[in-house]
């Protein structure tokens, strides 16, 4: 195989491996699909453009899910951003179960659900999260700790309606 | 934080956004970070030279196989199960033999010739509006090959493979063509390919055989050249009712058919969420669920089927139930031939007692969750109304008692 199609091969292998888990992750973050597929693409770009030497695929995933949440947490930073009001109706339909389990998640701070995401989805330890997010680990567990007692607030509000 | 983790699995890259992707890598310049100054003029060439190989890799087709037989990528597991989803009002209508060859062009002809009886079904949502189609072929020797065509409703997910799969691009459209082996068989398993042909999706299965690989390529090919991919003509004769309404526990507990299968005391701890009463074509059912934090209780109350009778279980054997013959993970302790009735048996109100509850129960520790009480899932039969129940977070002798109050 001659270096060029070794090198197309690389790209869209990584593209296929990881674009549905960055995209889950920016949608988690960002709480909309419009932002979430900015920022996929932007990842990737920047694997493109900073060449990163993977170590392992451990280190691939989350060098990739570190630049996921960097650049989400960049645009939540950004004046447009926070001026533009996430739209549920964005959001994939979800079934009448999940619905208000997801609408207690996504009406979390963007910092809370990035931790939920990552811990009960991707299942990195609160260490790892710390490591990807670039926070403290008693930051991280602090904002777990949090985001289960919002949530489990938020549900029991939700039942007494 | 299972609803969670289930809808996200359901969150994918559309095609629509990996091909945004590629195309945004194919035309941004390409920049490395330059650590030294002096190194600048030659890094500067290489960068160059790296930008106008990079272009014209991502321009040429070497991504994807272009020979004229399909690549069966190995898959992880079979694509019928990533088309699972709920449409409202859904309903089926047979097509006929003349519509189905008219869709199928020479594919029809070939599939006849092999010696297989074809049958096609048109799906539609509940304005009557089309789906899908499914066209079933069976052969003597209970071969089955199965064209599914359809708007948007069907996708082989790229996650589906093993390996990242090749691409087959030597017919015109890109084919994503597949094979699963069936773990518990290795002789069984299916062959796959998917397309798109004029906007409108084709999906090709057929079972594993010595040919199936062959075969599947001559389908793709007589479709690709004949197929009808204009669906307009595909309507139902009949709309029939269906209705799926939002009820609250007192209308859930005056319905006239099942009503009376409504806990009228709920479980300890929990409380009403929501009532959902469902008719369609194959659907006659009552949903109700409870919930209180991370504990939860549904029951699904329906007539009993001719499939749910072959669920109905004895009590003399214990293998059809009891969850405690069968540690976690499930998927392999639990015979095959077993999965379906250990899943969800039936048993008979008159059979059920405190012991064959407590075969139903087990615990799972989620981290974050709530584990006090028990999982059950199960159903019991009342005359011809089953009550399927599943709930968490509650105590056997309690499932019990509300379970013996219903019907009354």
């Amino acid at each position: 195989m001659s270096d060029f199609s070794s090198r197309l091969n690389w790209m869209e292998s990584l593209v296929l491996r990881h674009e549905s888990r960055l995209y889950r992750t920016a949608l988690a973050i960002m709480g909309n699909k419009a932002d979430a597929e900015d920022i996929v693409q932007e990842v990737f770009l920047k694997v493109v453009q900073s060449r990163p030497d993977f170590q392992s695929d451990q280190h691939e995933k989350a060098w990739l899910i570190r630049v996921t949440a960097n650049l989400s947490k960049s645009r939540l930073r950004s004046t447009w951003w926070k001026k533009t009001e996430p739209l549920l109706e964005s959001y994939p339909a979800a079934t009448g179960e999940q619905y208000d389990l997801l609408e207690s998640i996504l009406s979390l701070p963007p910092k809370y659900r990035a931790v939920i995401h990552l811990f009960y989805y991707e299942g990195y330890a609160t260490g790892e999260i710390a490591e990807i997010t670039e926070q403290r680990d008693s930051t991280v567990r602090s904002l777990l700790t949090r985001a289960r007692q919002r949530l489990k607030t938020a549900l029991r509000e939700e039942e007494a309606l | 934080m299972k609803g969670y983790i289930d809808y996200m699995d359901n969150v994918t890259v559309s095609e629509q956004l990996h091909t945004k992707i590629m195309t945004g890598l194919k035309h941004k310049p390409v920049r490395r970070s330059l650590p030294f100054r002096r190194y600048a003029a030659a890094c500067a060439c290489a960068a160059i030279a790296f930008v106008v190989l990079w272009v014209s890799v991502l321009s040429g087709p070497s991504g994807y196989v272009s020979d004229e037989a399909l690549v069966f990528n190995q898959a992880k597991h079979s694509p019928a199960l990533a088309t699972k989803r709920h449409i409202p009002g859904y309903f089926q209508e047979e097509l006929s033999q003349e519509t189905t060859q008219n869709l199928l062009g020479d594919a029809w002809d070939f599939l006849r010739d092999s010696g297989y009886t074809i049958t096609a079904t048109a799906g539609f949502t509940g304005d009557g509006t089309l789906d899908g189609i499914t066209v079933l072929s069976t052969s003597k020797g209970n071969q089955q090959i199965r064209v599914m065509i359809a708007g948007n409703a069907l996708t082989v997910d790229r996650q589906l493979f093993a390996r990242d799969p090749l691409i087959s691009k030597g017919f015109g459209p890109s084919i994503m063509a597949g094979h699963w082996v069936d773990p518990s068989d290795a002789n069984k398993g299916i062959y796959f390919a998917a397309f798109q042909l004029n906007g409108t999706d084709f999906y090709i299965e057929t079972t594993s055989h010595k040919d199936a690989d062959e075969e599947v390529t001559k389908l793709v090919n007589k479709l690709l050249a004949t197929a009808n991919t204009d669906l307009s003509g595909i309507a139902p004769s009949h709309i029939p009712e269906w209705r799926e309404d939002e009820l609250t526990i007192a209308q859930a507990q005056a319905d006239p058919n099942f009503g009376a299968y409504v806990p009228v005391k709920t479980l300890p701890g929990l409380a009403f969420e929501s009532a959902m009463r469902i008719v369609g074509q194959s659907q006659d059912e009552l949903r109700v669920s409870y919930h209180s934090g991370m504990k939860y209780a549904s029951l699904v109350i329906s007539r009993l089927s001719a499939e749910d009778a072959s669920r109905v279980v004895d009590p003399s054997k214990p293998e059809t139930y009891d969850l405690r013959l069968y540690p976690i993970p499930r998927a392999s302790t639990v015979p095959a031939e077993l999965s379906e009735i250990v899943g969800n048996p039936i048993f008979k109100l008159e059979d059920l007692t405190l012991a064959l509850v407590e075969a139903r129960a087990y615990t799972l520790n989620e981290a974050g969750d709530d584990n006090t009480g028990y999982r059950m899932s199960f159903s019991v039969l009342y005359g011809d109304v089953v009550v399927r129940l599943d709930v968490k977070g509650a105590q056997p002798g309690d499932v019990l008692e509300m379970l013996k109050s219903l019907g009354q």
